[in-house]
């Protein structure tokens, strides 16, 4: 079941890729609709930074577009957009390391999903402890568990081979359960 | 595939970007779909100042090069210039001249026909009436 469906998001979207190469402006709007927050959620979690992560949206949807014809031959077209804007968002958080004085203590790498108004204490309270996470091993976290990718994809698009990448999983998926521990037992 | 983080993230996930950041995005990448984008790659080196400078002088230092070395100042000794000393040393040494004057070999077999080609040697044995055996 699984497979079908991914096999049917794929193809969806090297459908919208082929409509971008031959030009079509409205297919910009269906891969928004697709990849915008793939794209945004991991340039957040990477740069740690709202304005950052709307910037590299911004640049990933440009660069897509002077593509043209190109992009026929992307062979996996959500991988290959992960890929630049992974590259784009590393490239933008290490020109403004200088910014990191600046807090990213209220940076909400998760919100509630249903409208559930009392866990907005415990979300701010896992935000706060996925940002102390390395940037390396929040990226990981955030294509594993919400990007609905594979470690080999995952390597693919950061760079690494699939071992570092699920080492990096390993680690953060530790650190944060030993942090969410430490503040089970401090509120208790 | 998606996994809860943590039994306590259940109901939790990434936030979505904001909406007003759609019509920027679009807006954006609609006109660098539009714009006479098609540059290729040499356009973009042509129209790059440091590239053009780069290329005139490595095109200049490859010019001076081969003038330089073409018009004998470094040209490369001939056969005449490595054999002659060669030549003056042997004369002085009768030991010398017997190792570098190797005589020719030479094939002498009665009735053989030796045809020499490019990259073999083709031999006929002699026939039975001129086989001296």
């Amino acid at each position: 079941m699984r497979s079908t469906s991914a096999s049917d998001t794929e193809n969806r979207w090297r459908g919208v890729f082929a409509e971008l190469a031959e030009g079509r402006l409205a297919a910009l709007d269906v891969l928004y609709d697709l990849a915008s927050a793939d794209v945004y959620r991991l340039a957040l979690w990477r740069t740690g930074s709202r304005e950052d992560a709307e910037d590299v949206v911004q640049d990933v949807f440009v660069r897509v577009a002077e593509q043209g014809p190109r992009l026929a031959s992307v062979r996996h077209p959500k991988r290959w957009l992960l890929t630049v804007a992974h590259r784009r968002a590393v490239d933008l958080a290490r020109r403004r390391r200088r910014r990191e004085s600046e807090s990213m203590e209220g940076i909400p790498y998760l919100v509630a999903t249903g409208a559930d108004p009392d866990r907005a204490v415990e979300t701010a309270q896992i935000s706060r402890h996925i940002n102390r996470l390395p940037a390396k091993q929040r990226e990981v976290l955030l294509l594993r568990h919400f990007a609905d990718c594979t470690f080999a994809d995952i390597g693919r698009i950061i760079g690494v081979p699939t071992f570092t990448a699920a080492s990096r999983h390993r680690l953060a998926v530790a650190k944060l359960r030993r942090l969410l521990e430490n503040n089970h037992e401090t509120t208790s | 595939m998606k996994q809860p983080l943590d039994p306590m993230s259940e109901g939790l996930g990434p936030p979505a970007p904001p909406p007003e950041l759609r019509d920027r995005t679009l807006q954006a990448a609609r006109a660098a779909m539009t714009s006479d984008g098609g540059d290729d790659i040499w356009l973009r080196l042509w129209r790059s100042r440091p590239i053009r400078v780069a290329w005139a002088t490595s095109v200049a230092t490859l010019l001076f090069g081969h003038i330089v070395i073409s018009s004998g100042a470094g040209a490369r000794p001939g056969p005449e210039d490595t054999i002659r000393p060669v030549m003056a040393a042997t004369a002085m040494c009768d030991e010398l001249a017997a190792v570098i004057d190797v005589k020719r070999v030479t094939i002498e077999l009665p009735g053989w026909e030796i045809r020499v080609s490019r990259n073999r040697v083709e031999t006929e044995p002699p026939t039975a009436e001129e086989d001296p055996s």
